[in-house]
């Protein structure tokens, strides 16, 4: 116990004697570590957040192929898959796109189950109206497929918490969207429904295509796995990025790492001399590592937390968030992730303190005899 | 009793820059009193006693250190024995920059791991008994020669060695410090202490305390002159 305290002061009044020395190297990385954790903790809230959205979505989605093609499918179909042993709650889903040349954006249009309002009024979400050019009087204009002008009055918004997938998303009744749409009467986009038992998804979807040949079941464990690889994506794709910032650290550790100072030859030599064996001379080096790499890891890690959870990632939300057709605002719900932590830990305390490990056990380990005839 | 048999040391052995530095030497140390390595630069003095105090591994032959044998130990047991038998003064001081006088003192100690107000006591009582008392809060980079050298010596002395090596202790001091040393030494060896210094310096080696003289040339032993102080 006193052993360690002693080992512990001593690497303490190490550090704070090359304290402008290990500032500048805990500044460097804490940067890094503050770049990886903030596109981690970035990826993990998105991940969750499409998670939390998709957990009362139906378990199946159908679809019908034309040609490889999507197309309209036959309303009917609801019935036929409804014979389905376990399927439940079949029923046709109407949703498109809608593109408004004025503001060049591209809309979602979606007819819920469960609208109550007005065939001319509509729900936006908060993108619409901030980014929608010809807004006036709480109406917005649209043009049926005919080309005829067609305003619609919003009745509601959505709040700003489920803007991740509301920002682009406009709700209104069936007549109205066939009418702007041009979808005919006894088809639908799609066709949603719920499976009863949850192990069975894969054998109802097998069901479907037996009976219906034409048409594409998609599983919402698909949807979320597809989500999962575009945030993946999307964080490698940055992590690429700032690949270069952290080889140049990586270079600066290991140029660190790999060539002691004759001060710090120097010390190792007389403290061999005055009797600490290699294990103690390799324990206070590990602290320092440890005070060191520890320090960047926690300011990295409180850095990127802030950035992301309270700043809302200004340093990437373009990089990050550019998979939805308007830029959502929103902010983002802190995730913990212990796996994420533990992985960004391994990858960032560890490899440093084993690295500056290898010069000093090179040295540590010869006669102190030897190290001072180096230094003459 | 230090027992050195057949000892010779060659650095970067089975290299083509290999120097034998020392031939083999056999020699008997008793314990306390005040012995001398005499010898001009290069005769393998400082090699001599880094053999005998642990600092390095005889290329060949055996050390017996108070009968056991030590050429043969791990590296964790002979640091052991070096910090617990044999306390050093360098050439150069080598105290650490960067910490205190009290500081410097006590870190031979911290493997052992005894109670911090213990050790800070043994520590201020040598710096008191080498009359460096109020310079313990002071940096090493503030202190004198002669003062530099008395806190290698409190350093050297913090673990109770029963041996302590000095490597030319007097290189770097006037007479006045010179005597000093020779006095502290003195006082050593009359507790009981060995004292085994290597130097050049005439005023080491013809001091009346100096029990026992040790001549080297080339890596070998001259003729040994044994007095009684």
């Amino acid at each position: 116990m006193n052993r360690n305290r002693y080992f512990l002061d001593y690497t303490l009044v190490s550090l704070w004697r090359r304290r402008w020395k290990n500032a500048a190297l805990i500044g460097v990385y804490s940067a890094m570590v503050f770049l990886i954790a903030s596109i981690l903790f970035f990826g993990d809230s998105l991940r969750r957040d499409a998670a939390v959205i998709l957990q009362d979505t139906p378990e199946v989605v159908v679809q019908r192929m034309v040609a490889g093609r999507h197309a309209l499918i036959p309303e009917a179909y609801a019935a036929a898959i409804g014979q389905i042993r376990g399927a439940r709650n079949i029923r046709p889903r109407l949703w498109g796109y809608y593109y408004h040349p004025a503001s060049q954006a591209n809309y979602t249009l979606m007819v819920p189950a469960d609208f109550t309002y007005a065939d001319d009024q509509i729900k936006i979400g908060h993108g619409v109206l901030r980014t929608w050019a010809a807004a006036r009087d709480n109406q917005l204009f649209f043009k049926d497929s005919d080309g005829q002008a067609l305003p619609l009055t919003i009745a509601e918004t959505f709040s700003g918490e489920t803007d991740l997938v509301t920002a682009d998303l406009i709700l209104m009744s069936a007549a109205t969207f066939r009418r702007i749409t041009g979808t005919p009467e006894g088809f639908a986009t799609d066709l949603v429904g719920r499976v009863r038992n949850q192990q069975e998804t894969r054998t109802v979807a097998a069901k479907i295509v037996e009976i219906l040949p034409d048409s594409r079941p998609i599983l919402r464990e698909e949807i979320l796995r597809t989500y999962d690889t575009l945030f993946d994506w999307r964080s490698g794709y940055v992590l690429v990025a700032v690949s270069g910032a952290m080889l140049a650290f990586f270079i600066f550790a290991w140029d660190k790492a790999t060539g002691l100072s004759a001060e710090e030859r120097a010390e190792i030599g007389i403290l061999k001399g005055v009797g600490w064996d290699t294990g103690d001379v390799l324990r206070i080096k590990v602290y320092e590592g440890m005070a060191v790499s520890l320090t960047a890891f926690v300011i990295g890690v409180m850095a990127a937390y802030a950035h992301v959870y309270l700043a809302s990632a200004p340093l990437f939300d373009h990089a990050l968030k550019g998979w939805a057709v308007l830029y959502p605002q929103f902010h983002l719900r802190p995730v913990f992730n212990g796996n994420t932590l533990g992985v960004l830990f391994f990858f960032t305390v560890m490899p440093y303190t084993l690295v500056t490990l290898l010069p000093v056990w090179r040295v540590a380990i010869a006669d102190p005899d030897a190290v001072m005839r180096q230094l003459g | 009793m230090i027992d050195l048999q057949h000892i010779s040391k060659t650095y970067h052995q089975g290299r083509s820059n290999a120097v034998a530095a020392l031939q083999p030497v056999s020699l008997k140390l008793a314990d306390g009193g005040f012995t001398v390595v005499q010898g001009p630069s290069g005769s393998g003095k400082t090699t001599l006693l880094s053999v005998i105090g642990l600092m390095c591994r005889p290329s060949t032959g055996r050390i017996y250190v108070d009968g056991r044998e030590t050429t043969s130990l791990s590296e964790h047991f002979a640091a052991h024995l070096r910090r617990r038998t044999f306390g050093f003064v360098f050439q150069n001081h080598n105290l650490i920059k960067g910490r205190t006088v009290l500081d410097n003192i006590m870190i031979p100690a911290y493997p052992e791991g005894e109670p911090f107000s213990r050790l800070r006591q043994r520590a201020l009582a040598l710096l008191d008994r080498l009359k460096l008392a109020d310079k313990a809060g002071r940096q090493v980079t503030a202190l004198s020669g002669g003062e530099l050298q008395r806190v290698a010596m409190a350093r050297a002395m913090i673990n109770s060695p029963s041996v302590l090596i000095a490597d030319e202790p007097t290189a770097h001091l006037d007479t006045r410090l010179a005597d000093r040393f020779l006095e502290i030494a003195a006082d050593l060896a009359a507790d009981g202490m060995t004292v085994l210094a290597a130097s050049h310096d005439p005023r080491v080696c013809n001091a009346d305390c100096v029990g026992t003289l040790i001549s080297m040339h080339d890596g070998r032993l001259l003729d040994n002159k044994q007095s009684m102080p």
